[in-house]
C-alpha cells in the first residue's frame, strides 16, 4: 500500500466518522412526506420552495407515512401488500418491507424512534407494534374494532388509536404496550389532534367522527367528551363537495399550542379554532379540493392539505388563512406528515 | 385392494394422525363415561351442535388457528349485539361468526326468511376453524369437486327453478345429509344442530330433529350393502374402540351431495364422552374426486336436557312446491307481459370477453397508478379474488367469481348507468365525480376503457 493510498483510506475513514456519528442540524431538512392511496409513489416536498424534492417509488396504495426522530427513515404502511414499508431518507429507496397481520390504515411512529404502530383495518383490526431496530413485527394490541388512525401523544406516553367500526378510542401505555382505557362514541372515530397541558402532558383530544362536519372534544384526565364543534355553513352560494374523504377529515396543532386547524372536504377549507377557548379563527377556502389531511410545519405557520379529487396540496399561511400555492402531486394523495429528514 | 379399501386406509391414517394431533382436556384424561346396560360407554341424550365457529378458517384469519381471550370476548359481543336486535337477518350456520368478524352494525342476507330473535344464542370459543385437518383449516378441494359444490350453492339460490329437480335435497325437504354440514354449515350447527341419541343391545340410533332423519347403526360387524345399493344418507356400521363409538359409513347416493361429494363418499365418525355434557365429534370426510386429501372436523355436541321436536319438512310440502314453484311460474309470466311493452333486452354479458379482454385491465400498470387489483381484492365493494402466489392471472374457477363480482356493477347496454364505466373516468370526460382509486383515464377513446365498454354493450 502507498502512503497515497494510504492518506485516501484515512481520509474516507475520516468523513464516514464525520457521516455517522453525528449530522449537524444544518444537514437535516424539514420535508412534507405526502402518500398517494391510488398511485404507486410517495411525493417529497420541501416546504422552503413548496416544490417536490423527490419520490419514493414503487408502494402501490400506500396510506400512513412517519418519520424516524433521527430522520434516517421514512416508514410507510403499504395496503397493496399488507406491509409496512421502510425507507432509507438519504436514498428514498425502500430497503425493507414488513409483514402486518392485517389491511393496513395510518401509522405513527414513538418518540423515541424505537416502535412504529400501525393501524390495522381489516377485521378483528387491532395496532401492530414494530420493533425498528429489528424491524420486526412485535404483536398485535387489541382493540375494539379495526383501527383507521393510530398516534402517539405529544408526550410520548400513549397511543392512541381510532375505529370507525368500533366507534371506539383505544388508548395504550407505551411502556407496557398494555390498554390504559378505552372510550366508545357514538360514531365512528376518523382523525384526531392532541392538545397539551404546561407540563407536556395531553390535556384533549380532539376527535373527528364519521359523517360529521366537525370534531368532538375528549378531557383526556377524565376520558369524557366534553365539547362538539361543528364546523360553519358555507354561505349562500357556495356549493359542497359531494365526495372524497368524511365531512370533515384532518386535523393538526401548532407548536405553540394556540391554534388547531381543521379539515372540511364537505366545505372545501381548512378552519382555524383558537386554543384553549375553541374560537373560530376564520378559514381557508381551498383551491385543490376533497381536503383529507393535513399537517404542519415545525414552527406552525404553514399548513399543507391533502387534497383527494384534484390531486394536489394546498399551501395555507396559518395566521391570514389563506392558500398561497398549490403543488400537483399523485393520484389520491391521503395522508401526510412533517419529518426533519438526515 | 379394491378402491374402497385403499380410501379406508387412507382415511384411517389419517384419524390416526389427527389423535395424535388433537389435545386430550383434562375432562378427557379424567372422565369415564357410564355403561349402558349391556355395557356400552353411555353416549344417550339430547345433544346440541352449537358452535359458532365456521366450518372452514376465514380467510381474514390465515395463519391463525386460535383467537385470544380478548378476541372471543369482544366476537361474543357482538354477536349479542346482532341477536339483540330483531332488525338483522337471521344469520344461518357460519353466518354469524363471518358476520361478527367483519363487524357488521346490520346483517343482512337475501336468504333469510326470519329475523334475528328466531336464533338462539350461539357458543364462541378460541377454535378459528371447525377443520383441525389440513392445518390451513380449508377443504382441500379439488377443480371438480368445487364445481359441484358450486352447483349446490347456486340451486340453493335459484330464483327461477323450472321444476323441483331443479333445487337441493334440503330445499325439497329430501335429506340434510350426512355428515350434518350443509352449505356453510348452515344445517349443521345452531338451531338445526339437534342430536338424540338412542342405544340398545347392539345398535345405537341418531336422531337428527332436522329433518327428522334416523340412522339406525349396527355394532355387530356386519358388512356394508352391496356397492349398487345407494342411500340418500349412506350405509354406516359401527364398533366401540374403547370409550370411542366408531361410525364408518359408504353406499351415499349419486344424488348426496356433502360439500361436493355423493357416491364416492367415504366417512369416518367418532364420538368420544368427555364429559357428563360434553362429546367430541369428529368426524374425517374422503372422495378423491372431489378433496385432494381427506379433511377432518371436530365439533362439540353440548348435552341438553330438552325435547327433540317434530321438524316438518317432507318431500313435496306445500311450501316448496306452491310456493317456490308457483312464485317462479308467476315470475316469468310477468316478465313475458314485460317484454311485450318493454324494448328488447340488450345482449347478456359474455364471460369469454370478460375474461380475455376485461380482467387483463384489472391487472394492467399504468404510470404513477396502483392496479386496480392493488385494492380491489380486499376491502372494497368490488371485490376481485386475490391472484394466488406467482400466478399472473386468474384461473377459470376465480375467474367465474370476478365475472359475477363485475356483473354487479355493470347494468348490461348503459354506459350511463355502469359504475365501471363512469367511477374511473374522468369527469370531464363523462366520469362522475370521485373513485378513491384515482381516475385512470382522461378519455372515452382509451382502448381500456372502449374495451369494458364493449363489455357492457356488448359486440
Amino acid at each position: 500500500m502507498t502512503k497515497h493510498t494510504i492518506h485516501r483510506c484515512l481520509t474516507g475513514v475520516a468523513v464516514v466518522l464525520l457521516c455517522t456519528v453525528s449530522v449537524r442540524p444544518a444537514d437535516r431538512k424539514v420535508r412534507i412526506i405526502q402518500t398517494n392511496s391510488a398511485g404507486d409513489n410517495v411525493h417529497v416536498i420541501d416546504p422552503a420552495t413548496n416544490t417536490v424534492v423527490g419520490v419514493i417509488t414503487g408502494i402501490e396504495v400506500n396510506h400512513g407515512a412517519a418519520v424516524a426522530p433521527d430522520g434516517s427513515r421514512i416508514y410507510i404502511s403499504d395496503e397493496a401488500e399488507s406491509t409496512l414499508d421502510v425507507v432509507d431518507a438519504k436514498t428514498l429507496k425502500v430497503t425493507n418491507r414488513i409483514p402486518l397481520s392485517g389491511h393496513p390504515n395510518n401509522i405513527a411512529v414513538s418518540r423515541d424512534g424505537r416502535r412504529v404502530y400501525v393501524g390495522i383495518i381489516q377485521a378483528p383490526g387491532g395496532v401492530d407494534v414494530i420493533d425498528t431496530a429489528a424491524l420486526k413485527f412485535v404483536k398485535t394490541m387489541q382493540t375494539k374494532g379495526s383501527i383507521h388512525n393510530p398516534y402517539v401523544t405529544p408526550d410520548g406516553k400513549f397511543v392512541v388509536a381510532g375505529s370507525i367500526a368500533g366507534k371506539s378510542v383505544n388508548v395504550f401505555d407505551t411502556q407496557t404496550e398494555q390498554p390504559a382505557w378505552t372510550l366508545e362514541m357514538d360514531l365512528g372515530i376518523r382523525p384526531m389532534a392532541f392538545s397539551t397541558n404546561a407540563d407536556g402532558s395531553t390535556k384533549w383530544i380532539f376527535v373527528q367522527l364519521t359523517g360529521f362536519n366537525g370534531f368532538a372534544v375528549v378531557d383526556f384526565a377524565t376520558r369524557k367528551e366534553i365539547n362538539r364543534i361543528k364546523n360553519p355553513d358555507l354561505p349562500p352560494g357556495k356549493k359542497t363537495v359531494p365526495a372524497g374523504s368524511d365531512p370533515s377529515h384532518g386535523m393538526a396543532v401548532t407548536s405553540d399550542g394556540k391554534t388547531l386547524v381543521v379539515c372540511s372536504r364537505l366545505n372545501n377549507f381548512l378552519y382555524g379554532y383558537s386554543l384553549p377557548d375553541l374560537k373560530l379563527l376564520g378559514g381557508a377556502e381551498l383551491g385543490g379540493m376533497g381536503a383529507g389531511w393535513v399537517t404542519l410545519t415545525p414552527d406552525g405557520k404553514t399548513a399543507y392539505v391533502a387534497n383527494p379529487v384534484t390531486n394536489d396540496v394546498s399551501v395555507v399561511d396559518v395566521k391570514s388563512l389563506k392558500e398561497v400555492a398549490r403543488i400537483p402531486v399523485g393520484f389520491v394523495p391521503k395522508r401526510n406528515t412533517t419529518g426533519v429528514l438526515q | 385392494m379394491n378402491r374402497r379399501s385403499l380410501v379406508a386406509s387412507c382415511v384411517l391414517a389419517v384419524v390416526i394422525a389427527i389423535q395424535a394431533l388433537v389435545p386430550v382436556s383434562g375432562a378427557q384424561k379424567t372422565w369415564t363415561p357410564a355403561r349402558t346396560a349391556d355395557g356400552q360407554p353411555d353416549l344417550q341424550g339430547v345433544w346440541l351442535n352449537n358452535d359458532a365457529t365456521p366450518l372452514e378458517r376465514p380467510r381474514e384469519l390465515a395463519g391463525r388457528s386460535q383467537l385470544t381471550d380478548a378476541e372471543v370476548t369482544e366476537f361474543r359481543r357482538r354477536a349479542a349485539v346482532l341477536l339483540a336486535d330483531n332488525a338483522n337477518d337471521f344469520a344461518a350456520g357460519d353466518a354469524l361468526y363471518l358476520a361478527v368478524l367483519a363487524n357488521v352494525s346490520r346483517y343482512k342476507s337475501r336468504n333469510s326468511t326470519d329475523g334475528a330473535s328466531a336464533m338462539i344464542e350461539r357458543e364462541f370459543d378460541n377454535r378459528t376453524s371447525l377443520i383441525v385437518d389440513p392445518p390451513d383449516g380449508r377443504i382441500p378441494w379439488t377443480p371438480a369437486g368445487k364445481r359441484r359444490f358450486d352447483a349446490d350453492l347456486a340451486a340453493g339460490q335459484a330464483v327461477a327453478p323450472a321444476g323441483p329437480e331443479d333445487l337441493t335435497n334440503v330445499i325439497r325437504c329430501l335429506t340434510y345429509g350426512v355428515p350434518r354440514l350443509g352449505v356453510n354449515n348452515a344445517t349443521g350447527a345452531g338451531s338445526l344442530g339437534y342430536y338424540q341419541i338412542v342405544q340398545a343391545p347392539g345398535y345405537v340410533v341418531l336422531v337428527y330433529e332436522a329433518i327428522h332423519e334416523t340412522r339406525i347403526i349396527p355394532l355387530d360387524g356386519r358388512p356394508h350393502l352391496p356397492e349398487n345399493i345407494r342411500q340418500w344418507i349412506g350405509d354406516s356400521r359401527g364398533r366401540w374402540e374403547g370409550n370411542t363409538l366408531v361410525v364408518e359409513t359408504t353406499n351415499f347416493s349419486p344424488k348426496s351431495n356433502v360439500m361436493g361429494s355423493g357416491e364416492h363418499l367415504y366417512l369416518v365418525e367418532r364420538f368420544t364422552r368427555v364429559a357428563a355434557d360434553r362429546i367430541n365429534y369428529e368426524m374425517t370426510l374422503a372422495d378423491p374426486t372431489t378433496w385432494t386429501k381427506p379433511w377432518t372436523v371436530v365439533i362439540h355436541l353440548k348435552q341438553r336436557h330438552e325435547t327433540i321436536y317434530e321438524y316438518a319438512c317432507h318431500e313435496g310440502n306445500v311450501a316448496v312446491m306452491h310456493g317456490v314453484l308457483a312464485g317462479a311460474r308467476a315470475s316469468e309470466k310477468a316478465a313475458d307481459e314485460q317484454r311485450q311493452v318493454a324494448p328488447a333486452a340488450p345482449a347478456s354479458l359474455d364471460f369469454e370477453y370478460f375474461k380475455t379482454q376485461v380482467q387483463p385491465i384489472f391487472l394492467a400498470k399504468r404510470p404513477g397508478h396502483a392496479r386496480c387489483i392493488s385494492c380491489h381484492s380486499s376491502g372494497t365493494p368490488l371485490r376481485l379474488q386475490p391472484l394466488s402466489p406467482g400466478s399472473t392471472t386468474w384461473n377459470d374457477e376465480d375467474s367465474r367469481k370476478n365475472f359475477e363480482a363485475v356483473r354487479r356493477v355493470v347494468v348490461p347496454g348503459s354506459v350511463a348507468k355502469s359504475p365501471i364505466l363512469t367511477h374511473p373516468l374522468a369527469e370531464q370526460a363523462g366520469g362522475d365525480f370521485f373513485h378513491s382509486g384515482g381516475k385512470h383515464w382522461d378519455s372515452q377513446n382509451d382502448p381500456e376503457w372502449q374495451a369494458l365498454k364493449t363489455f357492457v354493450v356488448g359486440r
